[in-house]
């Protein structure tokens, strides 16, 4: 629907000389995505809590970070973007994070 | 009325209207501050803020924000923000957003989530502070740096002593054009001009190459810098914030000599 409403809003613009712009509706299959969080204590908490949202490799790629930066980083993932994570599971979660990719 | 229009990088061919058309077509009254754009794309969870970005008004009607639809004679991917995406030429991506599908102009700041909180930089000199600084002014992140890249040679690579070696490789000035790239074969120590490519726009990627040669065996580090037209060189040591923002210190390839 929303295609052909924006291919008549630009040809009212006119595109003398131009071929005139039809856009098409595509589908498009996303990969996947089927990364998991290497095995550990907590493996299991992050895979339930963070892949709801985003890739395992968004954590994976980043540097090792101390244990308040983890924290924050949660707080985060739960007050700003709203993740619902019960408070039970938040301490595993940033354990978890520590063991792979903790810095002091 | 004539609003359509086409052009070309080296890297790609584009069609677009101009944003100030568009603004000027829908009539923007005094007291206009700041535009606001949003695409068709909704945070994961509903609450979430929706990702929206604004630039101030003087700089959507410079008549260079352009809204591309068309890219290398087809609609755009989806990946590349099918039907419609913002193109703020000199500034990084964030503001160039995808799936646009409703622009609003504001009367004062916008302090939306993605303009207030998140992309925000130091308000210093090259947005660098050192770790753990307080008491910092953070604004929004805006217009790009220069960079520049050795795109055929990597770190690892074993070169010939005594041989011709060509080196190139891509440059850009961030918000302004490529005025000199320099390249460096002993780690910074010295720094030969090299030649430019086509110049095809001051927001174009411009590549560069230069034959040099390695006298000795040993460890050695290639370095390449640029220069922008409006005078910026890309510095020796890192910048540094929290984000890792505006980062473009002189890049490193070191290779061995053999």
């Amino acid at each position: 629907m929303l295609p052909i409403t924006l291919a008549v809003a630009l040809g009212s613009f006119g595109t003398q000389g131009a071929d005139k712009l039809t856009l098409k509706s595509v589908n498009v299959d996303l990969p996947a995505g089927d990364r998991m969080f290497p095995d550990g204590p907590g493996a299991d908490v992050a895979n339930d809590n963070c892949l709801a949202c985003h890739s395992a490799g968004m954590v994976l790629n980043q540097p090792a970070l101390p244990k308040a930066m983890w924290e924050a980083e949660v707080d985060k993932m739960r007050n700003i973007y709203k993740a619902p994570i019960d408070d039970r599971d938040v301490e595993a979660i940033i354990r978890y994070l520590i063991s792979i990719k903790g810095a002091n | 009325m004539f609003l359509a229009r086409s052009g070309r990088t080296a890297l790609w061919e584009t069609h677009w209207v101009r944003l100030k058309d568009v603004l000027d077509r829908a009539g923007v009254k005094a007291g206009a501050v700041q535009v606001r754009f949003n695409g068709l794309d909704e945070p994961v969870v509903a609450e979430a803020p929706d990702f929206m970005k604004s630039l101030d008004v003087d700089h959507a009607r410079d008549g260079e924000v352009m809204i591309a639809y068309e890219m290398n004679g087809q609609q755009l991917a989806l990946l590349n923000g099918f039907p419609l995406r913002l193109v703020v030429p000199g500034w990084y991506s964030t503001y160039w957003v995808k799936m646009l599908n409703d622009i609003e102009v504001l009367d004062q700041p916008d302090t939306n989530y993605w303009m207030k909180t998140a992309y925000t930089i130091p308000d210093t000199p090259h947005a660098s502070i050192r770790p753990g600084q307080t008491g910092v002014k953070f604004v929004p992140i805006s217009r790009m740096v220069p960079r520049s890249f050795i795109t055929n040679i990597k770190s690892g690579d074993t070169l010939r002593a005594g041989v011709s070696t060509l080196a190139r490789g891509i440059a850009f000035g961030g918000d302004a054009g490529v005025s000199r790239v320099e390249f460096s074969s002993d780690g910074g120590k010295s720094w030969q001009e090299a030649q430019l490519g086509t110049d095809e726009g001051k927001y174009s990627f411009r590549q560069w190459q230069i034959h040099f040669s390695l006298p000795t065996a040993g460890n050695q580090l290639l370095m390449v810098r640029c220069t922008s037209s409006s005078g910026e060189a890309q510095p020796d040591t890192p910048n540094w914030n929290s984000a890792g923002f505006m980062r473009n210190v002189i890049e490193q390839t070191a290779v061995v000599v053999a």
